[in-house]
C-alpha cells in the first residue's frame, strides 16, 4: 500500500524534530560546558585585578 | 543535580517511554484500520495530540507571562520560554503531518481547513514571539516584553480561531479534515494525548533547566569584578 | 478626570501638528498605499470578473501593508531619543501616552484610507456611494491601531525591529484582516447588512478586546 510511506513520513518527521529539539538542548549545554571551563579557568589563574 | 531530583527526572522519562511505546502499540496494534483512508489515518492520533499539547503549551506561556509580571520573578520566564520553543516544534509537527495528511488522503499538500489554517497563524504568532526575544538582550527586558506578548498572543488564539472558521463557512470547499470516532479511536487517542503530555513536560523541564544554568553563568559572569 | 484627558489630548496634538508641518509620515505612506493599488492591478487582469471578487483583498491588503509602515514611524521621535522617559511620570501617563499615540496613529490611518478609498472605487470602475465602507474602515482602523500602537511602543527595545514589526503585527490582525474583507465584499456586491454583520462584530469584539488588553498591558512595555 502507497499510503504506508505517508504514514512512515509522517511518524519519521515527528521524530525527527523531537529529537532535532533534543540535539539542540544538547548542544547548547555543551556551549554552557565551555563556557563554564572558561569561568573556572580564568578564575583559577586570577591573582588580582586584570 | 542533587539525588533526589535526578530519580525524579528518571522516573519521568520512564514514564514518557512506557507511555510513548503504549501509545505505539495502541496506534499500530489495537486500533482497526480506517475504512475510508486506509492505514494513512493513523497520523490522527499523534496529529490530533500534538495540536492539543502545543494549545496547552501557549496556555502555559499565557499563565507564566501573567506570573512574571505581577511576580517579577524570573523562573516564570524561564519556563514561558521554554514553553513556547516545545510549543512551536509541536505546532511545526501538526502543520508538517496535516500536510502529509492531506496529501496522502487528497493528493494535495495544503487545504486551507479551518483548523490548519488558523494552526498556521498560530505559528507565525509563536514564532514572532521566540524572534521577539531572541532580539532582545538584556534578561528582565527580554523577560517582560516576552511577557506581554504571551498575554496578548493568547487572547488572540480564539479570536482568529472563530474569524478562520466563519471564514470558512463563508467559502467551503475546503477539505476538512473529519470522521466519527469509535471508540477504540477515542482510547488510542486519550493514550497518545497522554503519552504527548509527558513528552512535553519532559522537553520543558529540560529546556527550563538548561535556561536556568545559562542565566546562571550570565549572573556569574557580571557579577565578577573586573 | 481633566488631567490624563487633557495629557491624552497634548500628546495626540503634539503629534498632529508635528504631521501637518512636516507632511512626510502621510504623503509617503499614501503614495505607497496607492501603488501597492496599481501593482495588483498588473498582478491581475483588469475589468473582468475576477476582480471584482479580489477587489477587496486587494483594498485591505493596501491597508495593511500601509498601515504597518505607518505603526513603524509611531514612536519614531521617542525612538531617536531613545527613551520615552520625558513622557513618563506615574502610571496614569501610562494610559495616557498609549491614547494619545493611538488617537495619532488612528487618525493617520484614517486619513490615508479616506483618500485611498475613493480612488480605489474609481480605479475599479466600482459605484463610489458606499456609507457601509466608512463604517468597515473606521473599525478596522481601529482594530490595526489598537494592537500596532502597542507593538510599535514594544519594537522600540528590539534589534531589526522594522521587519519584527510586521512579523509580530500581522498574525495578530488576522481577524481584521478577514472580518474587513469580508465586510468590504458584501458592500462591494451591495448586500444586505445582514451578511455584513457577523464580520461587523468580530470586529467590534476585536476592538474592545485589544483596547482593554493594550490599556492594561502598555506600562509593561514603556517602564525601565
Amino acid at each position: 500500500m502507497d499510503n504506508l510511506g505517508y504514514l512512515f513520513a509522517a511518524y519519521t518527521i515527528i521524530w525527527a524534530l523531537i529529537f532535532g529539539y533534543v540535539f539542540f538542548l544538547y548542544y547548547k549545554q555543551r556551549k554552557l560546558r565551555q563556557q563554564m571551563d572558561l569561568l573556572k579557568d580564568s578564575k583559577g589563574e586570577r591573582e588580582g585585578p586584570d | 543535580m542533587n539525588g533526589r531530583s535526578a530519580l525524579r527526572h528518571y522516573i519521568l522519562v520512564g514514564l514518557g517511554f512506557a507511555l510513548m511505546v503504549a501509545a505505539l502499540y495502541m496506534v499500530f496494534i489495537y486500533v482497526p484500520t480506517d475504512k475510508n483512508m486506509g492505514a494513512v489515518q493513523r497520523i490522527f492520533y499523534f496529529h490530533v495530540p500534538l495540536a492539543w499539547i502545543a494549545f496547552l503549551a501557549f496556555f502555559v506561556v499565557f499563565v507564566c507571562s501573567i506570573l512574571y509580571l505581577t511576580k517579577r520573578d524570573m523562573k516564570w520566564d524561564v519556563i514561558a520560554s521554554a514553553s513556547a520553543e516545545v510549543g512551536v516544534v509541536f505546532t511545526s509537527l501538526v502543520l508538517i503531518t496535516g500536510s502529509i495528511w492531506a496529501k496522502a488522503a487528497w493528493g494535495i499538500w495544503w487545504t486551507w481547513d479551518a483548523r490548519l489554517t488558523a494552526t498556521l497563524v498560530l505559528w507565525f504568532t509563536y514564532v514572532a514571539y521566540l524572534l521577539v526575544r531572541h532580539y532582545v538582550a538584556e534578561d528582565s527586558q527580554r523577560a517582560r516584553l516576552g511577557a506581554v506578548l504571551g498575554i496578548v498572543g493568547f487572547i488572540d488564539v480564539p479570536i482568529v480561531a472563530l474569524a478562520i472558521m466563519l471564514w470558512r463557512t463563508q467559502h467551503p470547499g475546503a477539505l476538512i479534515f473529519e470522521g466519527g470516532l469509535v471508540t477504540s479511536m477515542l482510547i488510542t487517542l486519550l493514550v497518545c494525548i497522554i503519552a504527548f503530555t509527558v513528552l512535553y513536560i519532559i522537553l520543558v523541564v529540560q529546556s527550563t533547566r538548561l535556561k536556568n544554568m545559562e542565566a546562571d553563568i550570565r549572573n556569574i559572569k557580571n557579577n565578577r569584578p573586573d | 478626570m481633566k488631567g490624563p484627558l487633557s495629557k491624552v489630548l497634548t500628546i495626540f496634538w503634539k503629534d498632529i501638528l508635528l504631521e501637518i508641518r512636516t507632511k512626510e509620515v502621510v504623503t509617503s505612506i499614501l503614495v505607497f498605499a496607492l501603488l501597492v493599488l496599481v501593482i495588483f492591478n498588473f498582478a491581475f487582469e483588469p475589468e473582468t470578473a475576477t476582480m471584482s471578487l479580489v477587489a477587496p483583498g486587494i483594498l485591505w491588503v493596501a491597508f495593511t501593508f500601509a498601515g504597518v509602515l505607518g505603526l513603524n514611524r509611531v514612536f519614531a521621535l521617542e525612538r531617536e531619543n531613545s527613551r520615552l522617559a520625558g513622557l513618563l511620570l506615574c502610571p496614569v501617563d501610562h494610559m495616557a501616552i498609549y491614547w494619545g499615540k493611538l488617537l495619532g496613529s488612528f487618525t493617520f490611518m484614517l486619513a490615508i484610507e479616506i483618500v485611498v478609498t475613493p480612488i480605489f472605487l474609481v480605479l475599479l470602475n466600482l459605484s463610489l456611494f458606499l456609507p457601509r465602507l466608512i463604517l468597515i474602515i473606521v473599525l478596522a482602523t481601529l482594530g490595526f491601531t489598537s494592537v500596532g500602537t502597542l507593538f510599535s511602543a514594544l519594537a522600540i527595545n528590539i534589534r531589526a525591529r522594522d521587519i519584527m514589526l510586521p512579523i509580530l503585527f500581522l498574525p495578530i490582525v488576522v481577524p481584521v484582516i478577514i472580518a474587513a474583507v469580508e465586510a468590504t465584499a458584501v458592500v462591494l456586491q451591495g448586500g444586505p447588512w445582514g451578511d455584513m454583520l457577523t464580520w461587523l462584530q468580530i470586529m467590534i469584539a476585536f476592538d474592545i478586546i485589544y483596547l482593554v488588553v493594550a490599556t492594561l498591558v502598555f506600562q509593561y512595555v514603556v517602564e525601565g
